[in-house]
């Protein structure tokens, strides 16, 4: 409980690649920070890449009338 | 007599001519007074213009024109939310001040037109994101049940201004649990509507597919008619929906307080289990007695996808938030809090594929939780609200601030309605919180089966220990 992973050169790589493109100018130690939140992220985003969505059509989600059914 | 503090009887001692509004809103200004300073509810206050308001609202029930259930009754707003009144900040230094001269959105207007008197704009998390913030010149919102612990977020001022008293109802807006997880923090009940509901227009957003806005209020009985003047397709909100107008307080108060033929499904996923404390489930296991008694039938259920769920809801709405904030971040890093810009600064991680992806995930949970319901013919879902009471300031324990602790997200990426409303308290006397979660559109559903548990306790009227 409490460890935090250490930040991955690769991860530091992309966060500051990103941001950069983005246009934001963080300081070195918000990068760092940045890329220490990063780690997680990759993570729950190979997750939900992973999920069992079947052949699901998000182009509907926020149509007016149509949630749930 | 003392001042009423649930619209219902509020609503009640207006019309018996016990009190007058414009009593009730110099009681609730006075006592904000003297609790403002250590609980930190308002960014601004309407002081001239809410008893004028009140004065009005007397003069129109004197000559028998009755508005309904909210004539007269004192109400905050989140400083999200734009208003005639003043101006809104969203707590940043960054947000331009002309941003709210468009005034009224349809709700404050509805709510205006249904006499409520708004007192002012309550304090929030900077653009209703981050964490509670010192470096910048805004009040720090404390829980009157502690003021060493957290109101939650980001309906911060909403939450701790009723649980003190110093208001009977607030506007409050969640995105990812921000009506809900103050609500449980701060022992009121709250109501995340179905998207579509509540049209938004007028408020800032945070994430725009993920937004709500919601009563908060001490009470089931008391968000049912605050919904049922808030609900309602406006034509400056695409995302809202037409439908037949519904009086829900007349919808919650029809069976009579029975939940025969209610069929509840406990959500029992390892994820919400892992994440919650073991007094948090037991007091949980006292409701669902309650519940029980009252008729309803309840059975173990899994939701589907509810982890993937939860985490596509707080990447969704990072790059949606992310979207809005870009190009001020680019150019005025250092005026958002650096809670604020840290988070906003995630959105920028996450690729238009993963986002497309969130949206598959968000559509393919909303579709198998839906069918889970029909196939286990449930009517209603419950779960924790938050794992655990109100976090401390700083130094508080990693698992009670974990987002996994948070049993509200899922609710924003499915669209679903979901209540929050006290059901006991924890070891160190702060109040815990259940989530009744219905089918879209079925909000009144849920607040059936939370006015009948408040018929049954009174969880919902325990006074906090700071309280006017």
């Amino acid at each position: 409980m409490g460890t935090v992973p250490p930040v991955t050169a690769e991860n530091l790589t992309i966060v500051q690649a990103m941001l950069t493109a983005s246009g934001l100018q963080p300081s070195v130690e918000e990068v760092e920070r940045l890329a220490e939140l990063y780690g997680p992220i990759r993570r729950q985003l190979a997750m939900i890449h992973a999920a069992d969505v079947g052949d699901v059509d998000p182009s509907n989600v926020f149509r007016a009338g149509e949630l749930g059914a | 007599m003392s001042t009423p503090w649930t619209i219902a009887a509020a609503a009640a001692a207006l019309r018996s001519g016990e009190t007058t509004s414009e009593a009730l809103v110099s009681s609730m200004l006075t006592a904000a007074d003297t609790l403002d300073p250590t609980l930190g509810v308002y960014l601004a206050r309407f002081d001239e213009q809410a008893l004028e308001a009140a004065r009005r609202a007397d003069a129109e029930l004197a000559a028998g024109h009755d508005r309904g259930p909210l004539h007269g009754i004192p109400v905050g707003v989140k400083d999200i939310l734009a208003t005639d009144e003043g101006p809104t900040t969203c707590q940043s230094l960054v947000l331009p001040p002309s941003w709210g001269d468009q005034g009224d959105g349809p709700v404050l207007q509805r709510l205006r037109a249904a006499g409520a008197v708004i007192l002012g704009k309550l304090t929030t998390m900077e653009f209703a994101v981050g964490r509670p913030d010192r470096s910048k010149p805004f009040p720090l919102p404390r829980n009157p049940w502690n003021p060493e612990r957290w109101t939650g977020g980001s309906s911060s001022g909403s939450g701790n201004g009723v649980a003190a008293g110093l208001m009977l109802g607030a506007l409050g807006t969640d995105t990812g649990g921000s009506i809900r997880v103050p609500s449980a923090y701060c022992g009121i009940t709250g109501l995340k509507p179905t998207h579509g509901l509540v049209p938004k227009s007028g408020c800032f957003p945070l994430g725009y597919t993920y937004d709500h806005l919601g009563p908060m209020c001490r009470s089931a009985w008391d968000c049912a008619a605050m919904l049922t003047v808030m609900a309602g397709a406006d034509p400056t909100d695409r995302t809202s929906v037409p439908s037949a107008p519904i009086d829900y307080v007349a919808a919650i108060e029809a069976n009579g307080g029975s939940l025969a033929g209610v069929r509840i499904g406990v959500l029992v996923n390892d994820s919400i289990r892992d994440h919650t404390a073991a007094w948090t489930w037991q007091a949980m296991r006292d409701a669902l007695e309650v519940l029980r008694a009252a008729g309803a039938e309840t059975v173990e259920v899994e939701a589907p996808l509810y982890d993937e769920l939860h985490v596509a809801t707080f990447l969704g709405l990072q790059a949606e938030a992310f979207s809005y904030h870009r190009n001020w971040l680019a150019t005025r890093w250092e005026d958002y809090g650096r809670p604020t810009r840290l988070t906003l600064a995630l959105g920028a991680l996450i690729s238009g594929g993963d986002l497309a992806q969130c949206e598959r995930v968000r559509q393919a949970g909303r579709e198998q939780i839906h069918a889970m319901m029909e196939r286990e013919q449930l009517t209603v879902l419950v779960s924790p609200t938050m794992g655990y009471g109100a976090t401390h300031h700083s130094g508080a324990p990693r698992q009670t601030i974990s987002a996994r602790a948070m049993h509200c997200p899922v609710w924003n990426g499915t669209g679903f309605p979901a209540l929050a409303l006290p059901m006991g308290l924890d070891p160190d006397g702060l109040p815990l919180s259940l989530q009744i979660i219905a089918r879209p559109f079925e909000d009144a559903t849920a607040l059936t089966v939370g006015h009948a548990y408040q018929q049954r306790t009174d969880w919902h009227l325990a006074k906090a220990p700071l309280h006017a």
